[in-house]
């Protein structure tokens, strides 16, 4: 994941390797600093978790979460609200269109687990079946201080290098075809 | 003023068993032949406003209803008729409301009932390739 890395596959020798280490804690430094946020409004928990911690009261513009409107520009996803199954192919699409590494919140009962719809018929139990899961925020809804302590985690975890390489899980989404789009 | 109303919608609908739910809110149970005729005449007696088309489950037959309401003098009458429930198929509302568009797809894709004349009735809460109807009695997930 880091540049000195990318650097040995490419098999690229301008500058002098033992830079190399500065430039990738120079890398991490900054992609801690910069989270831009995908504005991705499901449910309620939209509300407690983009839209009041985004005012001036709490302000998450501090830690570098900026709203941004295309996922091409984004490094967090923060998923708000239960997945349908409908839902479900846009959320994975918008997560693949996002630039590497990218990091993804689970804000809320429903995102994590299903909340009060699990086991229903239209409802996925768990954003975390269709993509992966950087960190997760309990409560129904949580409070803004709640995102705000789990940016400050995942900002933690991005500093000290903890986020491995991301993989999409195996069994993919129940009861839907590949070819949607067609 | 409950009984004027009342007395309004039984002239508005004389084929219709009409009952009162509330001061102005009453409950039209009409023949399937009538389902246009009704949403026609109530339109043109005031009722302009289509609140919602949706539908209940009876287990041997289904039931279909529109609420339409009043705005100016606060009147809401829900019209139902019932019909075979292997094979439901009722006129659509399109020419009367526009608005019944989006409504009829909601039905269609948790009920199963066929709007004939709808333009687009295809699913709108499920995915498209989704097998069965989840509001029906007898679903299984």
């Amino acid at each position: 994941m880091g540049i000195t890395d990318l650097f040995q596959d490419l098999k690229i020798k301008i500058i002098n390797p033992r830079y190399l280490p500065f430039i990738d804690k120079l890398l991490i430094w900054g992609r801690r600093n910069s989270l831009w946020l995908l504005v991705l409004g499901i449910k309620c928990c939209t509300i407690e978790d983009i839209m009041v911690p985004g005012a001036a009261n709490y302000d998450f513009e501090r830690f570098g979460v900026l709203p941004r409107n295309s996922p091409r520009q984004c490094d967090l996803m923060i998923i708000s609200g239960p997945i349908t199954q409908k839902l479900a192919r846009p959320i994975k699409v918008l997560y693949e269109q996002m630039a590497e590494p990218r990091y993804v919140i689970a804000t809320g009962e429903c995102s994590i687990c299903g909340g009060p719809w699990k086991g229903m018929y239209s409802i996925i139990d768990g954003v975390d079946q269709i993509i992966p899961v950087d960190v997760y925020i309990p409560g129904c809804p949580p409070k803004p201080e709640a995102l705000l302590e789990g940016i400050i985690k995942l900002e933690e975890k991005i500093l000290k290098g903890e986020i491995r390489k991301k993989f999409l899980p195996k069994t993919g989404i129940p009861k839907i075809k590949e070819d949607w789009r067609s | 003023m409950s009984q004027n109303f009342l007395d309004h919608i039984k002239s508005l609908l004389p084929y219709a068993e009409v009952h009162l739910i509330y001061k102005n809110k009453a409950y039209a149970k009409v023949p399937k032949e009538y389902w246009i005729d009704s949403a026609k005449k109530l339109k043109s007696a005031g009722f302009t406003l289509l609140s919602f088309v949706s539908g209940i489950d009876r287990l041997n037959s289904i039931e279909v209803i529109y609420a339409c309401r009043k705005p100016e003098g606060n009147g809401l009458v829900i019209v139902g008729t019932i019909i075979d429930r292997n094979n439901p198929r009722i006129p659509s509302l399109i020419t009367v409301w526009e608005g019944a568009l989006w409504h009829e797809r909601e039905t269609f894709d948790l009920l199963g009932i066929y709007f004939e004349g709808n333009p687009d009735m295809r699913r709108i809460l499920l995915p498209d390739e989704w097998v069965g109807h989840p509001l029906r009695k007898d679903y299984k997930w």
